[in-house]
């Protein structure tokens, strides 16, 4: 992984598409603005694990059983 | 192609498209092939089967017929991805959660699955919106469509944005 280290007001851009930039910090929160083509889709990490979870958690459904047919 | 499934027995595939994954689904990458099952029992409930592995089946609901006001945008890459030529392929599904309780399932709705239906292709995508929870109640709007479901029109499907 790459790691690097940047203060308010700097950026990063990967492959001149993306830009990456500190907008602020505030004790442990960190603004970040992210400019990107429309076609890459940005989202809080937390909610493709969430995803992960959910699709795992959906295959142990018990016997159901909703229409009387 | 005779599919076994621990869930349902085996299935004769050649009623249902084979939907292609071609990067999986979050929590299982490596299956990339599903069909789309449509128990009676579990009515308006319907199951992303794994053709590939016979434990994997997801429930799912396809969302214009449960939840009201579903809103979300689907990007001209997704579509071409996808290979969708007429919005008439297009189906929209989420995966639901049934925990013992069944009073407490939930449905994804951040995380839409999008699927051409025509030439059977699929991918779950992921919308970061406040307006998409990943796991809001759904039992009552489930039940409600099933009430409904006995005198509605299937013809009659209105079209978001």
């Amino acid at each position: 992984m790459l790691v690097l280290s940047r203060k308010t007001g700097e950026g990063i851009t990967i492959d001149q598409e993306v830009e990456i930039n500190i907008l602020s910090i505030d004790g442990d929160r960190v603004r970040v603005g992210i400019q990107a083509p429309r076609e890459i889709r940005i989202y809080r990490k937390e909610l493709l694990d969430a995803t992960v979870g959910v699709n795992r958690a959906a295959i142990n459904t018990p016997v159901i059983k909703l229409s009387e047919e | 192609m005779i599919i076994e499934t621990d869930r349902f027995g085996s299935f004769d595939t050649k009623d249902s498209k084979i939907i292609e994954f071609p990067i999986g689904i979050p929590g299982f990458e490596d299956l990339h092939k599903f069909i789309i099952l449509e128990i009676n029992e579990t009515k308006p409930i319907y199951w992303l089967q794994s053709t590939e592995n016979a434990r994997i089946a997801l429930p799912v609901i396809i969302s214009f017929e449960i939840i009201e006001d579903y809103n979300i945008d689907i990007r001209e890459n997704e579509l071409e991805e996808l290979r969708v030529e007429s919005e008439n392929d297009l189906l929209i599904m989420n995966v639901v959660v049934i925990p013992d309780d069944i009073k407490k399932m939930t449905v994804n709705l951040a995380a839409p699955i999008i699927i051409n239906a025509k030439l059977g292709y699929g991918k779950q995508i992921i919308i970061d919106a406040k307006e998409l929870p990943v796991r809001m109640p759904v039992y009552e709007a489930v039940m409600k469509s099933l009430v409904k479901g006995g005198e509605a029109d299937a013809g009659t499907v209105e079209e978001n944005g």
